[in-house]
């Protein structure tokens, strides 16, 4: 899997970006040293790198002018400053995309996905699998021992977080934020259609009963 | 400066050339000199005395013309010192030198002034990004845990914590906005993701269509003043949301609608006024009278125009105009 190198002081925001990316099944590097963060990140030889602003020794704009200079991998700058003038800077600098502290992990999470399968080619990013099913995000399509159906964009996205969250609860707002932040503002009414209609695709491939409800709690596979 | 003023000025000076004239004449009668030469000499006395006093006049009434139109002319009256020179008469000089003395004094206590209110100024924009790191370290706890509850918090308290970093920045006399070509709709979409789980632990319905326009704004304050806007539309009892765009011909305006209790129609006009929160803030409690103010505040930094309109039962509408020209304060 893709190795990603958190740059990052922050000892708490270290420890927890990296369980969080685990969850994702990414290789997470991290260091406590920021004495040469340039030669650290070129040694580890990442496949995408979060680089926080504020550091000792070097600010994150040197790094990454420094890193652009010997690198192109990937580097997103995660930070506290989040005027309009930083944002510019770092692309100026050479970063590709430019995320505010506090973040939204949901779109961390699937901006370095994007990232990763434009550096490094698509196969294989687009894909889940979780028990029997196979989500192609790609093709918004589901498939289940060689039976497959077509899904809606806000159907493969439910999918996706259910899957993405192996079997446990997630509850009604929580499915919504993670819609939300696609951009699909759907309320109370359109949500119970969607989950409706991936109920009955599901059961179309013989997936019958896989999505399950916890009254008052949420849906899980 | 009259001439009436400088004699008024002059009486007593006058007044003793007069009887020095009037006793020199008396005594030449007493001397039994002839008539002419009797009022001949005292008449060269009082030219020769007004004379003496012409010179004078003319230079102070030059000074203090160029004063008062100096004065007329300055947009910020202060800088009345810096800018008059020094007089060649007595007064003047004195006047001069004491106006010179408070000016200087002035400019120390404004320097203070403004030097401190930009140290704390630069203390709140540092507190905000420090205070940034933990909330971003505990909503990853969160997040990494399942707990909502708290998240949805964590978004609040990050809410707040930029409206403190937008209160000292509108105050601020030095742009430090950009303004750049931006999509509405993107705009729009940014403050709802932003908003997101308020807004959904809230069971409010949102929409947004017609938004294809490119308007010239600085995102992330936009993105503020839309996020204050909808917390408003979420306090005052709104369960539905609304944005939509529409082309004038010299701008672009954005509307956003809910469905709240609205606003009185005499409560109207004044509550974009700071500390103002008319019946619907007593009634809810939870009312600081600084949204609005702090929306209209950076509106009018922007360049943009920002309305409310009302009815009292059916909900309020927000509207937000972007003048076509990219220079801000310029078109309608």
């Amino acid at each position: 899997m893709h190795r990603i190198l958190i740059i990052e002081d922050d000892k708490v925001i270290r420890e927890e970006l990296k369980s969080l990316l685990e969850k994702y099944l990414y290789t997470v590097i991290t260091t406590e040293d920021f004495s040469d963060v340039v030669r650290f990140a070129l040694a580890s030889n990442p496949h995408l790198i979060l680089l926080d602003l504020n550091l000792p020794f070097y600010d994150g704009y040197h790094i990454c002018r420094e890193l652009r200079r010997q690198s192109s991998v990937p580097i997103i700058v995660v930070t506290s400053r989040d005027s309009e003038m930083d944002e510019l800077m770092s692309m100026r600098l050479g970063a590709d995309y430019f995320v505010a502290k506090p973040y939204n992990t949901q779109i961390l999470i699937a901006k370095i996905a994007a990232l990763l399968g434009r550096a490094y080619g698509q196969e294989a990013s687009g894909l889940r699998h979780f028990g029997e099913l196979t989500l192609d995000m790609g093709k918004s399509a589901v498939s289940r021992e060689g039976k497959g159906a077509d899904l809606t964009k806000n159907e493969s996205r439910i999918l996706q977080i259910l899957m993405e969250s192996k079997g446990k609860i997630v509850s009604r707002d929580d499915i919504m934020n993670a819609l939300w932040q696609s951009d699909a503002f759907v309320d109370d009414n359109t949500l119970t259609v969607n989950i409706n209609r991936l109920r009955k695709k599901l059961a179309e491939i013989g997936g019958n009963g896989l999505l399950k409800t916890k009254r008052g709690q949420g849906y899980s596979l | 400066m009259s001439a009436a003023d400088f004699l008024r000025g002059k009486f007593l000076f006058i007044a003793s050339l007069m009887l020095t004239a009037g006793f020199a004449a008396f005594l030449l009668r007493m001397l039994n000199e002839g008539i002419y030469f009797t009022l001949l000499l005292p008449c060269v006395f009082l030219v020769g005395g007004f004379l003496s006093l012409l010179p004078e006049y003319l230079e102070k009434r030059a000074y203090y013309r160029g004063l008062r139109e100096t004065m007329a002319r300055l947009e910020e009256k202060r800088f009345l010192a810096e800018i008059i020179r020094r007089p060649h008469f007595r007064e003047g000089e004195i006047l001069y030198d004491v106006l010179k003395s408070i000016n200087k004094s002035c400019n120390d206590e404004l320097g203070k002034y403004s030097l401190s209110s930009l140290e704390y100024r630069e203390y709140i924009e540092l507190w905000v990004h420090e205070i940034k790191t933990p909330i971003a370290g505990a909503k990853l706890i969160c997040e990494n845990s399942q707990n909502r509850a708290v998240l949805t918090e964590l978004d609040r308290i990050e809410f707040f914590v930029e409206q403190a970093l937008f209160y000292s920045r509108s105050s601020n006399v030095e742009r430090d906005y950009l303004i750049k070509e931006m999509a509405l709709a993107e705009l729009v979409r940014g403050a709802l993701r932003g908003g997101a789980r308020y807004l959904i632990a809230h069971k409010i319905k949102a929409s947004a269509e017609d938004l294809d326009y490119a308007v010239f704004t600085d995102g992330k304050w936009l993105t503020f003043i839309l996020r204050q806007l909808l917390d408003n539309a979420v306090k005052y009892g709104g369960s539905e949301v609304r944005f939509w765009g529409r082309q004038n011909a010299q701008s672009v305006s954005l509307f956003l609608g809910d469905n709240g209790i609205g606003i009185p129609e005499r409560e109207l006009s004044r509550v974009f006024d700071k500390g103002f929160t008319g019946e619907n803030g007593r009634r809810f409690g939870r009312a600081t009278g600084l949204g609005l103010y702090l929306c209209k505040k950076l509106c009018l930094k922007l360049g943009l125009g920002i309305t409310l309109s009302s009815r009292p039962g059916e909900g309020t509408v927000a509207e937000i105009v972007f003048p076509k020209s990219d220079t801000p304060g310029a078109g309608s």
